[in-house]
């Protein structure tokens, strides 16, 4: 996917960039409570690692670069790189997933985790990709990729623009609570590789 | 010789005074009592007006347990002023007319608290016991997609 060309006078667009840092600034401390580290905000591109502060120690599951070139006429782009290079990651070796479930009205939690893990409840994945050396996209209203996926053009933008979807704060906030915050755990494998003697027990 | 058997008039006579005191002394004990009725009454009311002074006082000094709530709108903060038999509902409802976000219907909008926990919006404020002040989110629901 290429970059799309800025359109909207850059200063608009930078000036709306500016208001969604400024606000971010204001509660950054909150945020990092969450695990959210902004690692840079220049624009047109603000840069945010994802740490899973349920596990000790807390690994970094994620990271993003959310882009506003030509916001708000068009909404942010979101791709996940690596948080220590920036280079954008395929589907198969970006390691995180956000899923949902569906709305289960009145079922209380324990038996919604129950069917989960029964798999008695079909989950959907918000990143999504077609194969695995594809760069992942959010499929989510608010983002670019979804709204320029052939799939969605019935859904415009220009339907959610100034609703609140497609902020700086929603569009985290959704990568957290759908992908970093379920997080309570390492999924450990142990695979035994053999047998292995003391030495002071081998005899002559 | 009188209806009261064989007294002369001086025993009858002596009798009656007797009996005049006597009921002096039980006019006497009933003016006591009253002054005593009267005494607890008066306290009676000075209490209540008492209660009545301390209620209003309270309310003067803003002891109605008003919480005062920072809602953060989609990262934009707004002060709510609520009272604790509020619903968070009517706090949501207050915060997104204060910030302007209203394209989207109030239902559409979570509730959370600083850890990012689900709240109820038909629950009061008294019932979270928020203290003083609280910080709470109000994050957009997201849309159907895929």
């Amino acid at each position: 996917m290429t970059a799309a060309p800025q359109v909207v006078d850059p200063e608009v667009s930078r000036a709306k960039f500016d208001r969604e840092v400024a606000a971010y600034r204001m509660l950054e401390a909150t945020y990092r409570k969450r695990g959210w580290l902004l690692l840079g905000a220049t624009f047109p591109e603000v840069f945010v690692a994802f740490a899973a502060t349920k596990i000790k120690p807390a690994p970094i599951v994620a990271a993003v670069i959310v882009d506003f070139t030509d916001y708000d006429l068009q909404p942010p782009s979101v791709r996940f790189v690596d948080p220590f290079t920036r280079e954008r990651l395929t589907a198969s070796n970006v390691g995180f997933q956000m899923l949902r479930r569906p709305a289960m009205p009145g079922a209380p939690p324990e038996m919604i985790a129950a069917m989960i893990q029964q798999g008695a409840i079909q989950l959907s994945a918000m990143l999504q990709a077609n194969k695995p050396d594809d760069f992942p996209f959010l499929c989510l209203p608010g983002v670019r990729e979804y709204h320029d996926n052939p799939a969605h053009t019935g859904d415009s933008w220009l339907l959610h623009r100034g609703s609140g979807e497609g902020s700086l704060v929603f569009i985290l906030e959704k990568i957290w609570i759908y992908g970093a915050d379920p997080l309570a755990a390492y999924n450990i494998q142990i695979q035994i590789q053999g047998l292995a003697p003391n030495p002071m027990g081998i005899p002559e | 010789m009188s209806e009261h058997g064989n007294k002369t008039a001086d025993e009858l006579e002596r009798e009656a005074k007797f009996l005049k005191k006597e009921i002096e002394g039980v006019d006497e004990v009933i003016r006591s009592e009253e002054k005593i009725k009267h005494d607890l009454e008066e306290r009676e009311h000075e209490l209540e007006e008492e209660a009545r002074r301390e209620r209003e006082k309270d309310h003067d000094h803003g002891h109605d347990h008003r919480v005062r709530i920072t809602v953060v709108v989609n990262g934009q903060p707004t002060v709510v002023e609520a009272k604790e038999d509020e619903t968070l509902a009517e706090v949501r409802k207050k915060a997104l007319h204060d910030t302007q976000n209203v394209a989207q219907p109030p239902e559409n909008w979570e509730i959370k608290n600083e850890a990012g926990t689900l709240l109820d919006p038909e629950k009061r404020v008294g019932e979270y016991h928020f203290g003083k002040e609280t910080t709470l989110f109000l994050s957009l629901k997201a849309g159907v997609a895929g």
